[in-house]
């Protein structure tokens, strides 16, 4: 009986459809998160004494030959020994890039965010004039001279104006803090191990600490973290980067995707916040999320509009480490936000606006326009979890032209593949890849097969053996090849950082045989690719991704650079994809991760949604939030992803999925077969026509990708 | 034609569109102008619900709310396109498909798009639809004469069934008597024990035991339910150990795999290192369950298999049984005891005899104990006979059931044509599983390398879908297994096996579209219908 009861508690357990929370971290979960809120909570309590501890040394202000931008000394008045270094700049479109980063320290912070998202170097303007204050300097500038540049020196602050008026403030509220490189002491050290048993691993100053004030009086997680059951080594200690800006004149702030949230971004500081978490970037496979929450999801665009009846102005903090954003609405007209990163520079471009419109075109000529889709990219895709055989396949799109309802693109999800060695097919289901792809383009339409990110580690792929040999794959903190569990098992990861890696991978695309290399004979050039997992979702990983501590080319840790992982992946893909073709045909490739500039390479959808009527509503916010981040090239699986939804609320989720500029449905392998021819009436009927309205209106969507 | 005049006609007016492009033979007749006088040429939509200019038909404009107007062009949906296909078969296509740019297989004379962009295919299209025809003929032919067999086959089972129902009735009717017979002997043998078992019944010893025996089953049914529920929450972790992702790394699943592995003493899965240690832990469990018992404790083997012989037992025998036993060393059957044990059946046999001798003659009162092993005795008999009985009416309601089943449409056709493959057995390997039918039976999937069999279903029903007519050929096409083993957090297995004529009794392909719902391709004689004069069969019509 002892046996029955066992197993009876075992069954007993709930198994309610919602995300898993505890696989993900809280603000307070994080050491640094919580170190940067303690930092705005003190700040809260003192306003009267409060002050910066940053500030310039005019002495060292040096305006640059062509007079657009200047570079000055910082210094911290807790660590008079440490030096840091500010270059400010205006482009000559107006938009302010503000940099700082230590000087001469231990180790380097992260420094490349900015230049995987920026399209270019961009030009610097020629009509600038800085003016060297007392306590501070100055600039002017725009078609009507109205716009204005100030940086305060003592403490530090950077202030935009327009017309008198102002519109962002950097610092304004003392919360700017980085974190220098120093060296971890050993008797500190033995503290710290001592303590790891919880993960709020603490360390008790001395009493007299006279930084207190500022940074708190315990060295809260500084080194190696503990979470859950993973380590994090954090052999680099702190180097976390708090950052506030407000903008004292605007009353609602949007953008920062991706979440499940309303598009105006809702309280999550201040008074009766709406949220108790910061919004959260740090790309994760969040598994059945919530369709109300700050949870970090697939992807991470740190670029923040605000937004009030007579300006639109916007920031860009170019950074690739996770990051947590507070929102509060001090007054009704006001919004205060405050950026807390794990790593990296300070890089900040603020985006002058004044209308939303002109914020569009200065994002776009800062990280590139949206890509111009081929035109059957914006019809109608079907896909599914999977389509089990060519002969599936074939059928699928018989059924859809017996009756009559107008279809693109056929979609594979990974089942396609031999024990999910992308690119190798299962020969046992699809036997004949390549007629299979040409029977589908017989009437003119496309396929979309998954390729995933994750390797599988066996010598028999030759995509992972060519990426073996050289030296292509992630590493460990130790500089062993990283290995992981994925759909494919034990698996090991492309690193993108790693420019050589380029090549290789745009050559496993061409579907003529190259001689002694691997690439994708039994494929077409109608055959385009889904890219998925590339956070990277890793089964086994701490939050499912990949340990912070892994090591990336050039000796950054994946920390660093954790949010630009995905978008390098897409990026590489599109570029193969596009090689293949000559003269080239423009590639379609959809991405689940994504950061600022993605938008370059192809679609994106909002993941694995739950079929319910709320994330059918939050779908249509999430890709609104997109588009305002630049990446409108968005959509969610129509019907749901997970569950079965009732006919009327499929149908109503065509209704919905044909205004959003990617249109795809999509469903999870234990799911119903749900393509709309068999649907009773009326609805299959109603879905015929809204399909069909959906191609009545591609000349205007073909037009307004033009345009975009 | 002066220029002028051209100006004013519509643009794909000028890319002549004959009036009748697209209009099969049957309505070209509806497809003419009517030209009243002095007024230029009118047409009215086929609906009859507009009249429209002549000019406006085939013009790429919809004019007409039945979409009548445009026969030859794209230009109205949910219409059909008639092509000629001269070589070949008419056909109609949707308009959709009209000028996309894409030669339709269906419209081999490329009459679909415009001149030049598809050639004509009938020709070699229409040879290759013939020949795929005579060969599909040919089959047919093969394949009805075989299923002519079958349908024989049904015949002589009518005959052997009718034959047999016969045979069962007769004996039926014997077996009737007989327990008529025996029936009368024991309502006369417990009518003269009745009386005295009743009284006897009122002893508490027997009572007691009537007590216990209830108690006794009350507790075997809530054992029985307890072993019920174990098996099918072992059953579920089974599942859940076999079927987890362990890619997604979830503790609390990990933790309920790892319990169940503990207490089932089940080698750790996934654990190849652990494989060795499995058969030791396998070994240690046996001994590790053998429990000390009390002397006289009945074991869980003999709890399993024989409890419900104890329950059985006949206690108003027993309770004769006990009477006699208590009763022993009083009356004429003391001298049993003093009678060596070989000569014993001879004594009773003496005994029984004289016995009833002397009830007769009223020497000696009628013992109750005799009496009562007599009416047990013929109770007996009268049991056995009527069980006997119910047998035989059991075969013949089986009997019966096969011959209605056998001309049945919706068991094994009209013709019987089915009866044949009843329960025969078809496999086909895909994968790393064999995929076995027995028809009318059941559906199951036996993994190659070793691990459970899993039913796919047992035989429900044919195809029942709306709009398909009972005994029809559409009717027999598909076959529905239902009600397999329940998936790991899925539904039921179940089968759709789709047939088609052919010569042999096969199946071809096997796909699991939906999570563990088959579909099983295969072929059959029993769906190859006789070709009929002239080659146009029955299903055609």
């Amino acid at each position: 009986m002892r046996v029955l009861n066992t197993v009876l508690l075992l069954v007993a357990v709930p198994t309610a459809l919602a995300v898993k929370t505890q696989d993900f971290k809280t603000c307070s979960q994080a050491g640094f998160c919580r170190r940067g809120r303690a930092l705005a909570a003190r700040a809260q309590e003192n306003p009267a004494s409060w002050t910066s501890p940053y500030s310039v040394d005019a002495g060292s202000l040096a305006i640059s030959a062509d007079q657009a931008s200047f570079t000055a000394a910082v210094k911290s008045s807790l660590y008079p020994q440490i030096k840091f270094g500010l270059d400010v700049r205006v482009h000559d479109d107006g938009i302010v890039r503000v940099r700082m980063d230590e000087v001469d320290g231990l180790r380097k912070h992260y420094d490349e965010a900015a230049s995987w998202a920026l399209i270019a170097d961009p030009t610097v303007s020629k009509n600038v004039k800085w003016t060297i204050g007392k306590k501070e300097v100055r600039a002017k500038y725009g078609p009507k001279k109205d716009v204005e540049i100030v940086v305060a020196f003592e403490p530090l602050k950077v202030t935009l104006f327009r017309g008198g008026k102002e519109q962002i403030v950097i610092n304004g509220r003392g919360l700017l803090h980085m974190e220098h490189f120093r060296t971890k002491a050993a008797e500190q050290a033995q503290t710290t191990e001592e303590g790891l048993n919880t993960e709020d691993a603490q360390t008790v100053l001395s009493t007299n600490n006279p930084r207190a004030w500022f940074e708190g009086d315990t060295e809260d997680a500084y080194w190696e973290e503990q979470w859950s059951s993973w380590t994090d080594s954090k052999p680099k200690g702190p180097e976390s980067l708090s950052l506030d800006i407000t903008f004292p004149n605007h009353g609602h702030v949007y953008g920062i995707p991706q979440h499940a949230s309303t598009l105006s971004l809702r309280t999550t500081t201040g008074e009766s916040p709406y949220y108790t978490d910061p919004y959260r970037l740090y790309n994760a496979d969040t598994f059945e999320y919530l369709a109300d929450s700050t949870m970090s999801l697939y992807g991470s665009i740190p670029l923040m509009h605000a937004h009030s009846a007579d300006s639109t102005v916007a920031v860009f903090n170019a950074i690739g480490s996770e990051t947590w954003i507070d929102v509060s609405h001090p007054t009704d007209k006001s919004t205060e936000t405050h950026w807390i990163s794990e790593s990296g520079i300070l890089d900040i471009f603020i985006l002058p606006g004044p209308k939303p419109e002109d914020i569009f075109e200065q994002w776009a000529r800062l990280t590139g326009a949206s890509v111009l889709p081929a035109e059957w990219s914006l019809g109608y895709h079907q896909c599914r979890w999977n389509y089990v055989s060519s002969d599936d396949v074939r059928q699928v799109q018989k059924r859809f032209d017996e009756e009559d309802i107008p279809v693109d693109v056929f979609w594979l999800d990974i089942e396609y593949a031999e024990e999910h060695k992308y690119f190798m097919w299962d020969e046992k289901s699809f036997p004949d890849p390549v007629e299979m792809a040409n029977d589908v383009s017989a009437n003119a339409r496309k396929t979309v097969a998954i390729i995933d990110p994750h390797l599988k580690r066996v010598s028999t792929f030759p995509v992972y053996q060519e990426a073996h040999e050289n030296g292509y794959l992630v590493k460990t903190k130790d500089s062993n090849e990283y290995e992981g569990w994925c759909w494919s098992g034990n698996s090991a990861w492309p690193d993108f950082f790693n420019p050589a890696s380029w090549e290789w991978w745009h050559q496993l695309f061409k579907t003529e045989k190259i001689e002694g290399k691997f690439t994708w004979v039994d494929s077409t050039k109608d055959v385009h690719i889904w890219n998925d997992m590339n956070e990277p979702a890793i089964f086994n990983g701490p939050e499912i991704s990949m340990p912070r501590d892994n090591i990336h080319h050039g000796g950054w840790e994946h920390r660093d650079l954790h949010n630009i992982n995905g978008m390098l992946f897409s990026n590489q893909t599109y570029q193969g994809v596009l090689k293949r073709t000559n003269p080239a045909e423009r590639p379609f490739v959809l991405t689940r991760s994504f950061y600022a500039g993605s938008q370059r390479f192809g679609a994106m959808w909002t993941g694995d949604n739950l079929g319910t009527w709320e994330h059918m509503a939050v779908g249509i916010k999430m890709v609104l939030t997109n588009s305002i981040a630049g990446f409108a090239f968005s959509g969610s699986d129509v019907g749901g992803f997970f569950g079965n939804p009732e006919p009327e609320m499929l149908t109503r989720w065509y209704q919905v999925g044909i205004f959003s500029p990617f249109l795809r449905a999509h469903a999870h392998i234990d799911t119903k077969r749900r393509e709309p021819y068999l649907l009773d009436e009326p609805y299959k009927s109603i879905i015929r026509d809204t399909l069909r309205l959906r191609y009545a209106m591609l000349p205007v969507w073909y037009t307004a990708f033009r345009e975009a | 034609m002066v220029p002028w005049v051209l100006l004013l006609l519509p643009l794909p007016a000028l890319s002549a569109v004959d009036k009748t492009h697209g209009v099969p033979p049957t309505l070209a007749a509806s497809y003419v102008p009517t030209t009243k006088s002095g007024s230029q040429q009118t047409w009215t939509c086929l609906d009859g619900s507009k009249v429209i200019s002549w000019s406006a038909v085939n013009d790429d404009y919809c004019d007409c709310p039945d979409g009548s107007d445009e026969p030859g062009t794209g230009a109205c949906p949910n219409t059909k396109f008639y092509c000629r296909n001269e070589g070949h078969i008419g056909a109609f296509i949707p308009s959709s498909r009209v000028g996309d740019g894409l030669c339709e297989l269906a419209c081999c004379d490329g009459s679909d798009e415009a001149l030049g962009v598809c050639e004509n295919k009938c020709k070699e299209i229409g040879e290759a639809y013939r020949a795929k025809q005579a060969a599909e003929r040919k089959i047919r032919k093969t394949g009805s004469k075989i299923r002519s067999t079958y349908v024989a086959f049904a015949q002589k089972e009518k005959k052997r069934i009718e034959g047999e129902l016969v045979s069962l009735e007769a004996e039926i009717s014997t077996r009737e008597k007989e327990v008529e017979r025996l029936k009368n002997i024991v309502d006369h043998a417990e009518s003269l024990s009745a009386a005295a078992l009743e009284e006897k019944k009122q002893s508490p010893l027997f009572q007691s035991l009537l007590t216990h025996h209830r108690a006794l089953k009350s507790l075997q049914r809530e054992h029985n339910k307890h072993l019920e529920r174990e098996k099918q929450l072992g059953d579920i972790l089974d599942r859940l150990r076999t079927g987890y992702n362990p890619n997604y790394q979830d503790m609390a699943v990990l933790e309920a795999v790892r319990g169940w592995e503990t207490i089932a003493h089940l080698p750790h899965i996934n654990d190849v290192k652990k494989d060795d240690e499995s058969d030791s832990d396998e070994d240690g469990s046996s001994n590790e369950e053998e429990e000390e018992l009390e002397p006289g404790m009945w074991t869980a083997l003999q709890l399993e298999h024989q409890l419900d012989g104890l329950l059985n037992s006949d206690y108003e025998g027993l309770l004769l049984e006990h009477d006699r036993h208590v009763g022993a060393g009083t009356g004429s059957d003391s001298l049993s005891s003093y009678i060596p044990e070989s000569l014993l059946p001879q004594y009773e046999g003496i005994r029984d005899g004289l016995l009833s001798g002397l009830e007769l003659l009223g020497i000696v009162k009628p013992n109750t104990k005799a009496a009562d092993a007599e009416a047990s005795r013929a109770k007996q008999a009268y049991n056995d006979a009527e069980h006997s009985l119910q047998l035989t009416r059991d075969e013949l309601d089986t009997a019966q059931d096969d011959l209605n089943k056998l001309f049945d449409p919706e068991w094994y056709g009209k013709d019987g044509e089915w009866k044949k493959l009843h329960n025969t057995c078809l496999d086909k390997e895909v994968g790393d599983y064999t995929y076995e039918i027995c028809l009318f039976e059941e559906s199951k999937q036996k993994p190659n390398k070793g691990g459970s069999t899993f039913s796919l279903g047992r035989f429900a029903h044919w195809n029942d879908a709306s709009g398909v007519e009972v005994g029809s050929p559409e009717y027999y096409s598909k076959q529905y297994y239902t009600r397999g083993t329940k998936c790991w957090n899925g539904p039921e297995r179940s089968v759709v096996l789709e047939m088609e004529c052919g010569t042999e009794n096969a199946l071809h392909s096997v796909v699991e579209l939906e999570k563990c719902e088959y579909k099983i391709t295969g072929t059959t004689p029993a769906l190859c219908l006789p070709l009929e004069n002239g080659g146009k069969s029955k299903e055609e019509l």
